[in-house]
């Protein structure tokens, strides 16, 4: 099944690509990244992860506060570093959602909040 | 461990209620001791699962009550909190640290929450826009695209669990509803409407556990429990082990297989948790959950086993801290044979599946699975 994503951000923002931090120690990956694993300590190392496959989304028509309906949540699962990760689709010219669709991630950080993430799907 | 029973059971009807946490406690704890004939002097110590009340919620509750002074644990587990208070309340009672245990589950939302329960801002998912209809909604079509489940599975839940809690005097919502009224109410998260998420209610539940039947017949004996917690979502994704692992262990310390369950009650904050518990607690084969629905199973009066028949959190109401006793009171009633209208006729062995999460970054805060038999 396809549906058109929703999007996205209104804000002209620099969007940076995706980051996750890998852990020298233990191997564990982490996004957002922390300052050191909170598994093992180790120090983690940052590697771009900027692309992945489309393996669920919801277009949200309730929002919680600060948000504002609709928009569509995907999670995407990163290709080689073994992690999935969840963001809102950046606009809606993406082409039509479908399961395992290539999906590049980018990020942005607004004032002290967790980053967030931002979905396009990928042309084939 | 030494043998543990549900002698007692009580609860009000979930509803918006003016009524205090104080006075919603009250009278689920008379009626579950006035079920049992024991008078609070009998009891020896007090659990307390509650969400939203706070610290020293329970000490708060019955500072006024003749509980005052006795051993009192507070359990928060999220939505599974009561149903973790019962796991500790039966710890007591089989480890002998006392006889007579009163379990109590408790919520207060008018006034404190309105409408979506909140996903904190701070939180790395919370920051994404997710909200937990949301969450479920994402459960729901990972398993649409890797099993062919339709939008309208998920809504017979709704459509199943409403006609239930026609016969449930104590549920908040007691009128059926179809499933195209289902399939048009508003949008929450799609594919999620309106009448696929549980209302936000008030209410109290509450059990006495006890270390022998009081030699009485209607006693339920507690056969085997588990508890987990759930591992980091970005790992796991949607294959989600928690709740299969939880009930296989709930089941082997019962010493059953889940072919035994007659009666469940299941937790369905949103249609598809109802769904997918079908095929984690071992009811229907991985991605059959939808079509075994469909086909009449988990119905009253349809094969077993028979799945929410008070109508579930979508039609009984949600007080988070209140559900799971809540859920363990229908699989009592219907293990004594005491449901009405709404009785399955073949009850030996029920279970009740209660799901907390308010950490989005994990599969669920708590999983709690209790396997319960009839005399």
């Amino acid at each position: 099944m396809t549906s058109a994503p929703v999007g996205g951000t209104d804000e002209d923002k620099p969007l940076r690509p995706l980051a996750v931090g890998i852990c020298s120690g233990c191997g564990s990956v982490r996004h957002p990244i922390p300052d050191h694993c909170p598994a093992c300590r180790g120090a983690l190392q940052r590697r771009v992860a900027a692309t992945g496959r489309l393996r669920s989304w919801t277009v949200v028509r309730h929002a919680p506060p600060g948000f504002s309906a609709p928009y569509t949540i995907g999670w995407v699962q990163l290709d080689d570093v073994g992690i999935g990760v969840m963001g809102r689709f950046l606009t809606p010219s993406a082409g039509p959602v479908r399961f395992d669709a290539p999906v590049v991630v980018r990020e942005d950080t607004v004032g002290a909040g967790p980053p967030r993430l931002w979905l396009a799907v990928e042309d084939e | 461990m030494s043998d543990v029973w549900v002698v007692g059971v009580g609860m009000t009807p979930f509803a918006k209620h003016d009524a205090s946490a104080e006075e919603l406690v009250a009278a689920a704890v008379d009626e579950a001791l006035r079920d049992c004939g024991l008078e609070p002097a009998d009891v020896d110590a007090v659990v307390v699962g509650t969400a939203f009340a706070g610290p020293g919620a329970g000490q708060h509750l019955f500072r006024d009550s003749s509980f005052a002074g006795h051993p009192l644990v507070n359990v928060e587990n999220a939505c599974a909190s009561s149903t973790a208070a019962l796991l500790e309340a039966t710890a007591w009672v089989g480890a002998g640290l006392a006889r007579i245990v009163l379990a109590v589950g408790v919520e207060k939302l008018t006034g404190r929450v309105q409408g979506l329960l909140p996903v904190a801002d701070d939180d790395p998912y919370g920051a994404q826009g997710l909200t937990l209809p949301a969450l479920y909604a994402l459960k729901a079509r990972f398993h649409m695209e890797r099993y062919g489940t339709r939008a309208e599975h998920f809504a017979l839940v709704a459509v199943k669990n409403r006609r239930h809690a026609v016969d449930n005097p104590r549920a908040r919502f007691q009128t059926p509803v179809g499933l195209d009224e289902v399939l048009a109410s508003r949008p929450i998260a799609e594919p999620l409407t309106l009448l696929q998420c549980c209302p936000n209610s008030d209410g109290a539940s509450a059990a006495v556990v006890a270390a022998d039947p009081l030699g009485g017949k209607r006693a339920v004996k507690v056969l085997g429990s588990a508890l987990g917690s759930g591992l980091r979502r970005a790992e796991i994704g949607w294959e989600e082990p928690t709740l299969r692992r939880v009930a296989a262990r709930a089941y082997a310390r019962a010493g059953i297989t889940p072919a035994a369950v007659d009666v469940a009650e299941v937790h369905d904050a949103f249609t598809p948790g109802e769904l997918l518990a079908y095929e984690r607690l071992g009811f229907s084969e991985e991605g059959q959950g939808g079509s075994d629905l469909e086909a009449g199973r988990f119905h009253l009066g349809g094969p077993r086993p028979l799945v929410n028949p008070g109508g579930g959190l979508l039609a009984r109401g949600h007080p988070p801290g209140a559900t799971g006793l809540a859920q363990v009171h229908e699989i009592v009633t219907q293990l004594r044979g005491e449901a009405g209208a709404r009785q399955t006729d073949t009850a030996r062995i029920g279970i009740t599946a209660t799901m907390g999460g308010n950490v989005p970054q994990l599969e669920t805060n708590a999983c709690v699975v209790h396997v319960f038999a009839a005399q």
